[in-house]
């Protein structure tokens, strides 16, 4: 439904060009969720964003395309983006505490949002936003649709993004890092409650995480995202039981497991290289176990290694 | 700031307030408060120039007419062309600062150079200019002092923008897809007002000063037409004999210009979230 097709996403600055998307491709099909991992500052968010076409005007879009069933999304003028945005694919932030606006009402926010997009009146859209709330769960939700951001939890708050975010019914719904800012059991629910909707609207949810038990617990598929590159792409059960990146398997290896109590928790040594100052060859060279000269020299393409597994590796395969 | 100076701070805002809300009750129900008319005259000898008085209150003029009703008629004048005059900046200022600090680029440099021009003229002059071009009236004068005016307040609202436009909850919006004029006017600038509120109250004490100036130097509100301005520009002429016609209407500036300032200067305190008080959300 959803074609990403060699995105290429970079914001030139004076220390040089920040490649914050590099030639990602991913796919996302009727009803399957796809999951986007990697670590902070690996170009995640600026990824999502660029689907939409919301980057900060000092991003550039510098090739690639979005097909939404057919149609290129990047060749679309403002107005046939906004009948997109929010209606056909919606997007969901990691900040509950600040994406609200304060001064307007939970009920103004969320009747603004369903009537941008369809054609009733005031009072439907009232009715229609109370029963959204009342949806994700909302208690007294009559209440609510009358209090401001201020009155609600981060939980909350989520929620209600959430529930502006289904209004209209979205084949895709993209959450980026929903329950990071959230703490744990308000995780729990808040994923629950997207695994729910998702089963009713029968849409797509794009995860996006850095933690692999949001991503273990939603997605059917898994791109784990590297320096801005997409480094291994598989379907979720084929990359938990066999990853083949070794970036893959240091971020897999370095969850906590609470039945191997005497192990030292291993971790991936380094950091994530600076996005405007890149290694020549391979991304993750530096940091890598395995890396021999031939992974500082060349650039590694992905390849398929077996059907539907993807990874950009020299060494696997 | 303690709890203490912070209510200093209201209580200043409320006598301010107090004394704006009595001045524009006087210029309104100036018919009730006065029997005499501003206009009329009495050129007998013993009815000119005549003292305060109780007949009198502020005494009388060189033509015999109520200092007192031609203050409170007056103060129509000044009152309104004060207030008219910001609202006019105000709209300008808003909407090109709105544009300016949200699209940015081309839009934002071509309107700030334009509003660093405006802001080189010295304003008395230019605003003196374009009335000796336009012809005093009250309505020249309130759109002139208006469309000179807008300047800083342009500035302060583009500022706020640059700022408040980078807030999630805009990008929120915009991904929920909603239209530039609607996260302009309706998601942005309900954030940006704070500032725009305070310079508006300190602008309306200075509209009715210059106002004032330019009645005073017979380019504002033509006599017979009464406003602060020209009651001092008449009283000039007998500042030793008969001090009542500077003095009042000098005071009635002084005070309403003192009200809007520490007014607008008790708002920038009580509408400054780093100054709010502890335990307030």
């Amino acid at each position: 439904m959803l074609k990403v097709r060699n995105l290429k996403t970079y914001f030139y600055t004076q220390r040089g060009t920040v490649k914050a998307c590099d030639d990602v491709s991913f796919d996302i099909d009727h009803g399957r969720n796809l999951g986007l991992v990697g670590e902070s500052g690996c170009g995640k968010s600026m990824c999502c964003l660029s689907l939409l076409k919301l980057i900060p005007p000092e991003g550039n879009i510098v090739s690639g395309e979005v097909l939404y069933k057919g149609r290129d999304i990047f060749s679309m003028d403002n107005k046939e983006l906004r009948k997109i945005r929010g209606n056909k694919i919606s997007m969901i932030f990691q900040e509950p505490m600040t994406s609200l606006n304060p001064v307007l009402s939970v009920g103004e926010q969320m009747t603004e949002a369903v009537l941008a997009h369809k054609d009733i009146n005031y009072g439907e859209a009232k009715a229609l936003s109370i029963e959204l709330l009342n949806k994700v769960k909302i208690d007294r939700p009559k209440n609510r649709f009358n209090e401001y951001p201020h009155n609600l939890s981060g939980g909350m708050r989520q929620r209600v993004m959430i529930a502006m975010a289904i209004s209209c019914r979205p084949d895709i719904l993209i959450a980026d890092e929903p329950t990071t800012a959230l703490d744990v059991t308000i995780q729990a629910g808040i994923l629950e409650l997207l695994d729910e909707l998702q089963n009713e609207y029968n849409m797509s949810v794009l995860i996006v995480s850095h933690d692999f038990g949001v991503i273990a617990r939603l997605a059917d598929r898994v791109a784990v995202m590297y320096a801005g590159e997409i480094v291994e792409y598989a379907a979720a059960e084929d990359l938990f039981k066999n990853p083949l990146h070794p970036y893959t398997k240091g971020l897999l290896s370095s969850i906590k497991q609470i039945d191997k109590r005497d192990k030292r928790l291993s971790t991936l040594k380094g950091a994530v290289c600076e996005l405007d100052n890149l290694p020549k060859g391979c991304r993750f060279s530096p940091r890598c176990d395995l890396a021999s000269s031939e992974c500082r020299e060349a650039l590694p393409g992905l390849k398929e290694i077996s059907p539907g597994h993807f990874v950009r590796c020299v060494k696997s395969g | 700031m303690n709890k203490k100076k912070k209510d200093w701070r209201k209580r200043y805002a409320f006598v301010g307030l107090s004394v704006i809300i009595a001045m524009f009750a006087a210029a309104i129900f100036a018919d009730f408060i006065t029997a005499y008319s501003p206009n009329e005259t009495n050129l007998a000898p013993e009815a000119k120039l005549q003292p305060p008085s109780r007949e009198h209150l502020l005494g009388t003029d060189d033509l015999g007419r109520d200092v007192f009703a031609r203050m409170l008629y007056g103060a129509r004048i000044s009152l309104s062309v004060g207030f008219v005059a910001v609202i006019i900046s105000v709209v300008i200022g808003v909407i090109l600062g709105a544009i300016s600090g949200y699209y940015g680029g081309w839009v934002d440099i071509f309107i700030m150079r334009v509003v660093e021009i405006v802001m080189c003229f010295p304003t008395l002059f230019l605003i003196l200019m374009l009335l000796a071009f336009l012809g005093p009236s009250i309505i020249t004068v309130m759109v002139v002092i208006g469309v000179t005016g807008w300047t800083g307040l342009a500035r302060l609202v583009r500022a706020e923008f640059l700022s408040v436009k980078e807030r999630d909850y805009v990008q929120a919006a915009r991904a929920l897809g909603a239209s530039d004029f609607r996260i302009i006017f309706r998601h942005i600038l309900p954030n940006a007002l704070s500032p725009v509120y305070v310079s508006a109250v300190l602008g309306v004490g200075g509209a009715i000063l210059i106002e004032s100036a330019l009645s005073f130097l017979g380019l504002g509100v033509q006599i017979p037409m009464s406003s602060w301005g020209n009651i001092l520009t008449s009283g000039m002429h007998y500042i030793e004999s008969a001090w009542w016609l500077m003095l009042f209407p000098g005071l009635a500036i002084l005070i309403t210009v003192l009200s809007y300032n520490i007014l607008g200067e008790a708002l920038r305190d009580l509408l400054d979230p780093r100054l709010k008080g502890y335990g307030q959300k």
